[in-house]
């Protein structure tokens, strides 16, 4: 048992690129520095002193931001004196009265029930760490974390957003409404989440938190 | 240890769920650090992800037969298909916009088809170092790019729940159903494409 754990803290000291593979044994950087592959120059982990702070502070502006997306409308258009809006739920709602409820469904899940489940996530597992409790918890929060990151789609919709506009800019006049504006700054501090808070970090600082005391 | 590092033999494998890095051994390898098992069985993922891939390239024709999007303006009906749409916006001189559908939901699917199929046909080749690290990093391209393709079925919901008029809407069409599928479905096979694949050779797959 002692020298399984023995090779395991030996291999927590390796890390694998995730772009080409390479294997490369990790050192510890200054603060504020990133560890770049050697071989393809993808970014593998930084030392990030105030990881926990960001990856909290970030989760809960970004809760903010997500629910005022869903709340207001995204685009509004005037149409021969009509006005008509449409937010999130709406675009849903349509998608399931005309028939076609495997969208509609998939639709919900990608924009709201992920999003909004990595948030939590990110937020759930930002608090136990701060508070040093949860062990067995906060590992389960972080497997389904990167079960669930490869779901997220919310920049692929900000410009789903765009294609749509510009096909009907030439019919009718449009505005773009709040939630366009609070969506788009939502995707920065959700690209910012998951592409610069590599889930190899919060594993580390996992186990900081629970074993470098002993 | 110190052996298990200088020893090339030893081969070294990335838990996909945690990232740690695991000694490579045959049979149900579990990750130390997150415990969930990482690979059951090297056949199991590489036939998972070929039925994946032929389910969704199956669901792509239909895709682009019907139609996506119907309009209607009082009586007059009007279908697009999705490379009407590419072709509409063209016409209407959207340029770049047109370009990127066009390369979201047609140059993405088609591409991320022809890679996976290169890739699973390619695993059980004999191959030097340096395919390995490209066959690597076209896998993780494809986990990339994989989900840009969802744009079409976006818009086509933003307007339809934007375009709804007694006399003029916008209707979602039956390919939006098949597309969606085919683009969840290449998803799901680049993620279940097992890594392990790209280190073996012929002999010991």
């Amino acid at each position: 048992m002692a020298k399984d754990s023995n090779i395991n803290n030996e291999l927590d000291k390796l890390i694998i690129c995730p772009n080409c593979n390479t294997l490369h044994k990790k050192i510890d950087l200054p603060k504020g520095k990133s560890a770049k592959c050697q071989n393809c120059g993808v970014e593998l982990y930084r030392n990030d002193g105030k990881i926990l702070n960001h990856s909290l502070a970030l989760g809960i502006t970004g809760i903010i931001l997500f629910i005022l997306s869903n709340l207001f409308p995204l685009i509004k258009i005037e149409f021969f004196g009509h006005q008509q809006f449409v937010t999130i739920p709406i675009m849903i709602e349509s998608m399931y009265e005309g028939g076609f409820y495997l969208v509609a469904t998939i639709i919900l899940l990608i924009l709201i029930f992920i999003p909004m489940s990595i948030l939590l996530l990110y937020i759930a597992f930002s608090i136990l760490m701060l508070l040093r409790k949860g062990k067995a918890l906060s590992k389960d929060l972080l497997i389904m974390l990167s079960k669930l990151l490869p779901w997220n789609m919310t920049e692929v919709f900000l410009l789903s957003i765009l294609v749509a506009v510009t096909k009907l800019s030439s019919y009718v006049e449009i505005k773009m409404g709040i939630s366009f504006w609070s969506l788009a700054v939502f995707v920065l501090l959700d690209v910012y989440l998951i592409k610069h808070i590599h889930i190899g970090e919060l594993w580390d600082l996992r186990y900081r938190v629970f074993h470098a005391k002993k | 240890m110190q052996k298990n590092r200088q020893n090339s033999n030893t081969k070294l494998i990335r838990c996909p769920v945690c990232e740690a890095v695991n000694i490579d051994k045959p049979g149900d390898i579990y990750c130390h650090r997150c415990q969930s098992r990482i690979y059951r069985d090297i056949k199991y993922g590489t036939t998972k992800a070929w039925a994946y891939l032929l389910s969704a390239m199956a669901l792509y024709l239909p895709a682009n037969i019907f139609p996506i999007m119907l309009n209607q303006k009082f009586s007059f009906h009007d279908s697009n298909t999705i490379i009407g749409g590419v072709i509409t916006l063209w016409h209407d001189g959207s340029y770049l916009v047109s370009l990127v559908v066009f390369v979201a939901s047609v140059v993405i699917p088609i591409l991320k088809f022809i890679v996976l199929i290169y890739l699973l046909i390619n695993a059980n080749r004999k191959k030097d170092k340096y395919t390995k690290r490209n066959l690597h990093k076209l896998h993780k391209m494809t986990e990339i790019v994989g989900s840009w393709s969802m744009v079409d079925v976006f818009v086509v919901a933003l307007l339809a729940g934007l375009v709804h008029m007694n006399n003029i809407k916008i209707i979602a069409g039956p390919a939006s159903t098949t597309f969606v599928l085919m683009v969840i479905f290449t998803m799901m096979s680049a993620l279940s494409l097992d890594t392990r694949i790209f280190e073996k050779g012929r002999e010991d797959v």
